[in-house]
């Protein structure tokens, strides 16, 4: 006898479909697994086989043979159990294979039958759907993440003999997912922080502003208690929300991470704030079956760099690539990943190793050590920095004045006008952002009035810029005329970009 | 026959005989001329094995007396001296004619020195010198100072160390004046790295380096407390701008005082330990700097001459803005570094006018960025 079963595995962010296949026969009794099954999935014999005993199911001592096609590549995970156990008992004629023929089936054994959750759902369920197929079978805490994408029937299995049951008595009570529209409204600006919590640090929030309107990747220099870290876990609360396709492209990700958890898609912008001491396979993704790293976990969100100047210096070098070309390109010798990774790039750093230059009452570091300092975050990682801000250590008085900070709510208004003027601008031009744009646009939509042209070519000979700090103080400018509304960069404009310039990098 | 100058050159060449060691060879040998007679191989082996004039002790070891007699072949003298000349670097004994004549006012003056480029003229000088990691408050000082002083044809002496040392030279190259430095190694050893663009630049501008110590040596640090003397010894008026307590800078003053020379040092804050030297110097007796001005009437006489080209420096400290708010916030700005943060608050103005007016500070040259969003008065 023989039958067979759909099921999914995941390469990067993409699931392709599998063909389960088990045949039973006649002779010496056994159980062979053939398709370049991966160690985990070899294991899969041990836990399907005791999970159909314990489901209190007698399989007669036969010959069972479990092929994975297409043969030719190497499949993982553990969601090959169910599929597999299914197929056998399909096979065995224990349940009717006809009810399973448009079905895709996902989902890990224990050995007493239960079901336990996979990774990659969504995806899975997402090329369900595009295969036309009519029904999804996922791990009941996986349900609402499958529940995600319309078009497609859902069930939640919970155990293999609830499930057996249900084959067997077909209904069609599949879950209703949510509305995407109404999650994204939803839980859109519910966050436990907020902007005006962060008290004397008025100039470094309107840099942020700045810097989070035209999408410009942001540096943070100051000493320790400057409220450097604080402003950055910040930042996700005045990002605009995302939109559908950001959502399900971010919640894929996610999903094959292993790291929705309850949640049935991403509804916010992420944060990542990887330690230090991680590892360049962690940051930039990885590993012999190629995972998201941080940097695409970060995806439409902020990738928070702490202590950047203690980075490695080979791991902080694995960002220019993605920085550039907005996702990871992943090669092994015999699969090429593509994961996503454009997300804002924000880093903090003391201005030098004890971390009060230049308080000289505490600070004794000569200047050739705040160099040295500054010169270990090299200069194709600074030179991408736009907005570049020092924090200063907030005091008392701070902390006690009584005028009103400005609140997140209040910054993200005035983000997404700036950011609509730039989307209505660049139509057409494959960009979203300020910071996107390249010589051609900066030309188009960065012209100067007299004066301004005057002041930044005085500022060019004054500060000796280079042409991309000219072009980069032109592109911030752009934001700044963007948030207040103006369609002309004015002097102005001009003259408070040319302040969140990154004077290091000129000087070193 | 070889010259006399020859004769100390071969003895100031030596690695590893150091001015002491010379002091004792000289009363051993009475005159240097000895060294370089028919049975010098004799007088050598006697300064390390002792003789009758030394009380049967040996005044050099015997590597000492290996090296000794292998630089004072004529051979040898004609070598270096060939390769000197050709990278520029000059020996002058005691007894040349280009002698700085303010060293031999020191009770150890070098028996020979070593100069690259000039050496400081019979016009005035003024020796500048202070901490390594300077405050912005110092910096600024320096610079305004050294500029001044450089423009009124005062020779800056210092002795190229990061920080101040280095501010000085800088700012009287950049005002169009002369500076001299004296290394703690040989003048063909940069030191500090940082500082190698400053080297170079001295040099072309008609500068000087000097040491005493013969090229190649390495900076040693116990080397640097003599070259201070070399320092105070060729300053006619010593400045301090910044030192911490217990500074090498009062070293230099030290000499200074013991030549008889006028110390003078820029006073800080009570608060600033790098002000803590200088403020005790005052207490002491040293002068309170006030004014360049002043230096510049005490070590030349003509105190207005540059005044009366422009303002003086006091009055210039008076900016005028045609622009109100440019001018609350410049009155904002301090010698100590202050974050855009404070300037804001303290000139009570909006986070996104402040960022856009300290560029136009900056630009006019009234302010100046000293770390990322820290910015002082210049």
């Amino acid at each position: 006898m023989f039958c067979r079963v759909f099921c999914a595995d995941i390469l990067g962010i993409e699931a392709r479909r599998i063909c389960v296949e088990a045949d039973v026969s006649g002779g010496l009794p056994g159980f062979y697994m053939v398709g370049l099954p991966s160690s985990e999935v070899k294991e899969a014999k041990e836990r399907v086989l005791r999970a159909i005993s314990n489901t209190g199911i007698d399989l007669p001592p036969r010959k069972i043979t479990i092929n994975l096609s297409p043969a030719n590549l190497r499949k993982s995970g553990s969601g090959f159990d169910l599929p597999i156990a299914l197929a056998i008992l399909g096979a065995m004629g224990i349940l009717n294979p006809a009810h399973l023929k448009d079905a895709m089936i996902l989902g890990e054994l224990s050995l007493d039958g239960q079901i336990n959750p996979v990774r990659g759902v969504l995806p899975v369920a997402l090329l369900a759907k595009e295969e036309g197929l009519k029904e999804l079978i996922v791990p009941e805490q996986n349900l609402k993440e499958g529940a995600a994408v319309f078009g497609i029937g859902v069930y939640g299995a919970k155990d293999l003999k609830t499930l057996l049951q249900r084959i067997a008595d077909p209904q069609k009570d599949y879950a209703k997912g949510e509305d995407l529209q109404n999650v994204l409204s939803e839980g859109r600006y519910a966050y436990p922080i907020d902007f005006s919590e962060v008290k004397g640090q008025e100039v470094a929030k309107r840099a942020t502003m700045v810097a989070v309107a035209g999408f410009h990747h942001l540096l943070y220099v100051g000493p320790p208690g400057s409220g450097k870290s604080m402003m950055a876990a910040r930042i996700p609360t005045i990002l605009n929300p995302l939109t559908m396709e950001e959502c399900m492209e971010l919640s894929r990700i996610y999903s094959v991470a292993g790291l929705l958890g309850e949640e049935p898609l991403m509804t916010h912008r992420p944060f990542r704030a990887p330690h230090h001491t991680i590892t360049s396979a962690a940051l930039a993704g990885g590993y012999q079956i190629p995972r998201p790293g941080e940097i695409s976990l970060a995806h439409k969100g902020v990738l928070f760099l702490d202590e950047a100047a203690e980075f490695k210096q080979e791991t902080l070098e694995t960002l220019r690539t993605p920085l550039e070309t907005k996702q990871m390109v992943i090669t092994r010798s015999s699969i090429q990943t593509v994961f996503p990774a454009d997300f804002m790039l924000v880093m903090a750093m003391n201005p030098c190793k004890c971390g009060y230059y230049p308080d000289r009452n505490l600070c004794c570091c000569t200047e050739a050590d705040v160099r040295r300092y500054f010169g270990k975050i090299k200069g194709p990682i600074l030179d991408r920095i736009d907005v570049c801000i020092g924090t200063k250590k907030v005091d008392i008085g701070d902390l006690k004045r009584d005028d009103l900070p400005m609140t997140s709510e209040a910054m993200r208004k005035q983000i997404i006008l700036a950011q609509k003027k730039q989307q209505e601008r660049f139509a057409g031009e494959g960009i979203l952002f300020n910071a996107q744009m390249g010589p051609k646009e900066i030309k188009k939509y960065c012209g100067l009035e007299r004066e301004a042209e005057a002041l930044l070519d005085k500022a060019y000979q004054t500060y000796n810029m280079t042409a991309r700090g000219y072009n980069k103080t032109l592109k911030v400018a752009r934001t700044i005329a963007d948030l207040s509304g103006r369609e002309q960069i004015q002097k102005e404009h001009i003259m408070e970009a040319l302040s969140y310039r990154n004077a290091f990098v000129e000087r070193l | 026959m070889m010259t006399r100058e020859e004769m100390w050159f071969g003895l100031c060449s030596c690695q590893g005989i150091y001015r002491t060691d010379i002091e004792r060879i000289l009363k051993a040998v009475e005159d240097i001329s000895n060294l370089y007679g028919k049975n010098k191989s004799r007088v050598i082996s006697e300064l390390a094995q002792g003789s009758k004039r030394t009380n049967g002790q040996g005044v050099i070891t015997i590597e000492q007396a290996q090296e000794l007699r292998k630089r004072t072949e004529q051979d040898e003298i004609s070598r270096l001296m060939e390769l000197n000349e050709k990278r520029g670097i000059r020996f002058l004994s005691m007894d040349a004619a280009d002698y700085p004549k303010r060293l031999l006012v020191l009770k150890d003056a070098p028996y020979g020195i070593y100069v690259k480029g000039a050496v400081p003229s019979d016009g005035p000088t003024c020796g500048m010198v202070g901490a390594r990691g300077c405050s912005a408050y110092g910096r600024s000082m320096s610079e305004k100072f050294a500029a001044y002083l450089a423009k009124g044809q005062v020779q800056i002496i210092s002795g190229m160390a990061l920080g101040i040392d280095a501010v000085c030279s800088r700012s009287a190259l950049a005002a169009g004046g002369k500076t001299f430095v004296v290394l703690g190694g040989g003048v063909d050893v940069i030191y500090p790295k940082e500082n190698t663009d400053l080297y170079y630049e001295i040099l072309m501008k008609g500068g000087g380096v000097l040491s005493e110590y013969p090229p190649g040596t390495p900076s040693l640090a116990w080397q640097f407390p003599h070259r201070n003397r070399l320092i105070a010894a060729l300053s006619d008026l010593l400045l301090v701008m910044e030192a911490r307590k217990q500074s090498g800078t009062l070293t230099t003053v030290g000499y200074a005082l013991d030549m008889g020379k006028d110390v003078y040092a820029l006073p800080g804050r009570v608060t600033d330990p790098l002000s803590e030297s200088c403020n005790l110097l005052i207490r002491e007796g040293a002068g309170m700097l006030s004014s360049p001005e002043e230096v510049l009437s005490l070590l030349t006489g003509r105190s207005d001459e540059i005044s009366k080209e422009g303002k003086s420096s006091r009055e210039s400290q008076k900016a005028e803005f045609s622009d109100p708010k440019a001018e609350s916030l410049y009155a904002a700005l301090d010698w100590d570094a202050r974050s855009l943060e404070e300037i804001a608050q303290k000139a009570q103005m909006k986070a996104e006018e402040t960022a856009s007016l300290i560029t136009y500070l900056v630009l006019d040259g009234w302010a100046k960025e000293v770390s990322p969003g820290y910015y002082v008065k210049t």
